[in-house]
């Protein structure tokens, strides 16, 4: 299999998804921003959409869409347990909160990240993200409650957590203090110790925080 | 089994869709957003925190939130009505799908419906148009291929990732962004409101899904 991917990006979870699969995979990063470098025409011409990550596998199949590729890796690597059987309701559950993070969390990001293209920095921008962020503040408020109970989001690890990971590593560039949730932010320290991700951010030259993010 | 679903065709009209193609027996509740008195608006307050619809309550008492683990939930009590892919690749292309529809296609689409909000002067209007439009074209356009194509999103036959498709798909209208020259998805839509599940699901919403 063939992950295209770009640091800090989606594609970086999966990338920590397919260490920890212990799958054989090749890792090929893209450089969005030189249109000239073929590693970006041959990425542009498997998803002509240009969003990461893509996943080739051994056939060619090209797979696009985080959710896809993450239920199409747990389910290659059984034993590794990184999401239950399909058809219980633990499954169900498992896609809830996957499908949580990408359209509603992951995406209340990308909108932030769009009024600061839309707009110069005037009143409409402001307005638009102080609304914005009012919607991310409440969701981040149910991932909290949800790692007061549970030491992971849906209990048991599962691909859901690196993906987690990675979108809350957004809230610095959108300066959005996440001090207010300390359950997420000892899940991101927990997080951080594993060797998998070490290892997967080292490669991806993302810097960890030194001392950890819990107050 | 409950389904809450919201008033003028928001997405939760997909999984009431996929309830009726199902044929399963359930009870439909309707939501309206200004009637914050009503016992089945407080229910749905208290058992969806973030206040969002649709909620599919199951006979053991389990919530479930989210278009794409309802609509796959339905699917799965219905397997000979074979309205989404049990497993192989097939599975991995149908999800492909429907986190398209769910994240791409369902939130540049919805995030028009706030335009008015935060554009007060003409040249506010342009640039949030100018910006999400170009985006909807980028999304929009491979759904046409596919489409003209086949005849459904996953293929030959329906889905419940047709039945989310078809409403989101309706916020064009509601938001006046015109699908003009999409001529696969119009064909698609037209499809669609041919299909008795959905009129019948309409029918019972009172309300309607029209083709921009």
């Amino acid at each position: 299999m063939k992950l295209y991917y770009a640091p800090t990006t989606g594609a970086t979870a999966v990338h920590i998804v397919l260490e920890e699969s212990g799958l054989l995979y090749e890792a090929i990063k893209v450089n969005f921003r030189d249109l000239s470098d073929p590693t970006t025409i041959e990425f542009r011409a498997l998803n002509p959409m240009a969003h990461l990550p893509v996943l080739v596998l051994e056939d060619g199949t090209v797979v696009t869409q985080i959710v896809a590729i993450l239920n199409l890796i747990a389910e290659r690597a059984p034993e590794q347990h990184l999401m239950p059987s399909q058809g219980t309701l633990a499954y169900t559950e498992t896609l809830r909160w996957l499908s949580f993070l990408a359209a509603d969390v992951h995406t209340a990001f990308a909108t932030d990240f769009a009024w600061t293209a839309i707009w110069d920095n005037d009143e409409s921008r402001q307005k638009a993200r102080a609304f914005w962020l009012e919607r991310l503040h409440r969701r981040l408020a149910i991932i909290d409650e949800q790692l007061a109970k549970k030491q992971f989001l849906t209990g048991a690890y599962s691909v859901a957590d690196p993906y987690l990971l990675v979108i809350m590593g957004w809230a610095p560039p959108t300066e959005l203090p996440i001090q207010p949730y300390p359950h997420i932010t000892r899940f991101l320290d927990e997080m951080y110790a594993r060797p998998t991700v070490r290892a997967i951010y080292a490669l991806e030259g993302i810097a960890l925080p030194e001392s950890g993010v819990s107050p | 089994m409950k389904l809450y679903y919201a008033i003028r065709a928001a997405s939760a009209t997909g999984c009431h869709i996929a309830l009726e193609e199902a044929g399963i027996p359930y009870e439909g509740i309707l939501i309206d957003w200004a009637k914050t008195e009503d016992p089945d608006y407080q229910e749905v307050m208290r058992i969806s925190p973030t206040g969002q619809l649709p909620v599919l309550v199951l006979d053991d008492g389990s919530v479930l939130t989210q278009n794409v683990s309802i609509l796959t939930h339905i699917a799965e009590l219905a397997p000979r009505m074979e309205l989404f892919p049990r497993g192989g690749i097939a599975r991995v292309r149908a999800l492909e799908k429907l986190a398209f529809i769910a994240t791409d296609i369902h939130w540049s689409l919805g995030v028009l419906f706030a335009k008015p909000i935060f554009s007060t002067t003409s040249e506010q209007a342009a640039a949030f148009s100018n910006f999400w439009e170009g985006r909807l074209h980028k999304f929009l356009s491979p759904l046409d291929r596919v489409l003209s194509d086949q005849p459904y999103v996953c293929g030959p036959t329906f889905t419940v990732v047709d039945a989310y498709a078809f409403v989101v798909l309706g916020w064009a209208k509601q938001n006046g962004f015109s699908l003009e020259r999409y001529h696969s998805i119009r064909t698609f839509m037209q499809r669609m409101l041919e299909r008795p599940a959905v009129q019948k699901t309409l029918a019972m919403e009172g309300t309607s899904v029209e083709i921009a």
